[in-house]
């Protein structure tokens, strides 16, 4: 090389550029280079089917009912994906499970994604109020009825059953 | 919420079973309707399921149950009196109309929190606007409406803007940026786009998906599985805000503004159908859809012949063009069919 110290200048600004460039959470901010606006930091496509990978195979925890994916028995997770004990809200997935499956699918052909939603509506509609109650055959809140599976790591009983 | 989602779940495993669940259920919400006024909504928020007791009783998400009674009355293996369900479809609509579309107290979804009367969120404006978009002969005023409600949940739940993005907040009990919210308010100012066709909204709604990206495929994320936060202002994942809450809206997005659509991949990216069944091949898409009539819009990679029941059909009900700025979009205007090929041209 003719002038290495060019080399070095250039090699500077390629291994400072990730520690200066602007990020949201954890991706560099991409703008648009003639118009200055926001633009995704990666094809929409991606970030369905990525996001999809992690319902189709979400990790599981043991519950009374066998091995759970964890969208069955906790509404929240770690950052890093890992269980988190946290009120579920069953219902609220089972409507918007199926609003994405509908609109995935259709988007995609891939019938697979129906796989977590059937899950969770199975299981909700197990578990209806009994016929006797002043609210009766519609599946409860867990706020006002507590969870409806035990749920056991490391062979320790993490919540109680009531059902 | 769960009766809608077993109807539409009917739909795709040809199971009467759970219609006839989501018929129960509005069999017992219908028992509990009352008249409502500014404090009292039609349907309580929280309930003492045994014993009825009224723990909350103001809610403004009444869509919710319009939606289930508009699904129960287009089903034919429903058993409920029709007519009482449109009554009761019409004094939820005439409530939902006369009291938070005129006071804005939009409060009563999230189920975390203690009461809910004077916390208001983004999410049932937002999801009513979105309804009186895909139903606009619900209300004659709904071209006042939506852009009203858009720019009250702006005022209040969208102050902050990140590099030129409008970012939502959940609510006021939670008074915090989340992708699924931000993704929420860009599907339905992108739905109001289509009917505006004003510019400035269809940027306002670009922007924001642009920004909900942020939140997914986080550090923790590996080998294309994606581990999403919540958003900006909360880093713990939710299965709602993170995955089941966030990507319809995107698709929502994709099927107003289909610059977000790659251009080498095949997508049907807009049905006013529910599409029961459908394969991608190489220049081939084969679909069937729940209803006869209906429209679809597709991006292809190739020229297509559009074939109904094996015969070509006629190009009145077919174009292939530029839509909304975008090139190679096939869109289908269906009478009386429910199953179509499409083809690439020889």
């Amino acid at each position: 090389m003719k002038h290495p110290v060019h080399f070095f200048i250039i090699l500077l600004c390629l291994t400072t550029w990730n520690v200066f460039a602007e990020k949201i959470l954890d991706h560099d901010v991409v703008l648009d280079p003639q118009s200055g606006q926001l633009q995704a930091w990666t094809s929409y496509d991606n970030i369905l089917s990525w996001s999809m990978n992690f319902l189709k195979f979400c990790p599981e925890v043991e519950t009374s009912h066998g091995k759970d994916p964890l969208y069955l028995v906790t509404s929240k997770l770690n950052m890093d994906g890992t269980y988190r004990d946290k009120q579920n809200n069953p219902g609220s997935n089972v409507y918007w499970g199926m609003e994405t499956f509908k609109k995935y699918y259709a988007y995609t052909g891939d019938r697979d994604a129906l796989a977590p939603v059937q899950k969770l509506i199975e299981r909700v509609a197990k578990y209806h109020t009994p016929l006797d109650w002043a609210w009766p055959d519609v599946p409860p809140a867990l706020r006002m009825i507590p969870r409806m599976v035990n749920i056991r790591m490391n062979g320790a009983e993490l919540t109680s059953s009531v059902w | 919420m769960v009766a809608i989602g077993y109807i539409q779940y009917s739909k795709y495993c040809q199971d009467d079973i759970y219609v006839h669940k989501a018929e129960r259920i509005a069999n017992t919400i219908i028992q509990h309707i009352i008249p409502g006024d500014a404090e009292h909504s039609p349907l309580p928020f929280r309930v003492n399921l045994k014993t009825g007791e009224v723990v909350d009783p103001y809610c403004s998400n009444m869509i919710l149950a319009v939606q289930l009674f508009d699904e129960l009355l287009k089903q034919s293996a429903c058993s409920l009196d029709k007519k009482l369900l449109a009554e009761k479809r019409e004094l939820l609509i005439q409530w939902i109309l006369k009291y938070p579309m005129r006071n804005h107290f939009w409060s009563g979804y999230y189920e975390d929190v203690q009461s809910n009367f004077d916390n208001l969120n983004q999410q049932n404006p937002m999801e009513t606007a979105r309804y009186l978009l895909n139903r606009p002969e619900t209300d004659p005023d709904y071209k006042t409406h939506v852009p009203e409600l858009i720019q009250w949940v702006k005022n209040r739940f969208g102050q902050v803007t990140r590099y030129g993005a409008t970012s939502i907040k959940e609510q006021d009990g939670c008074f915090k940026e989340m992708s699924s919210h931000t993704a929420r308010y860009a599907s339905v100012v992108a739905k109001w786009y289509g009917v505006c066709q004003d510019p400035q909204v269809r940027e306002e709604a670009r922007a924001s998906f642009a920004l909900a990206t942020y939140s997914a495929y986080n550090k923790y994320s590996k080998d294309n599985i994606s581990i999403n936060y919540t958003g900006i202002e909360y880093a713990e994942p939710w299965f709602s805000d993170s995955y089941w809450d966030y990507l319809p809206h995107i698709l929502d997005g994709i099927a107003e503004l289909p610059e977000m659509l790659p251009q080498d991949k095949d997508h049907l990216f807009y049905s006013s159908s529910t599409v029961l069944d459908i394969k991608y091949d190489d220049k081939n898409i084969s679909y069937a859809t729940a209803d006869q009539d209906g429209i679809e819009r597709f991006k292809l990679t190739f020229t297509p012949v559009v074939y109904a029941n094996g015969k070509p059909l006629d190009k009145s009900f077919w174009r292939f063009g530029s839509f909304r700025g975008v090139d190679n979009i096939l869109i289908i205007e269906r009478k009386g069919i429910n199953e179509i090929e499409v083809r690439g041209e020889n």
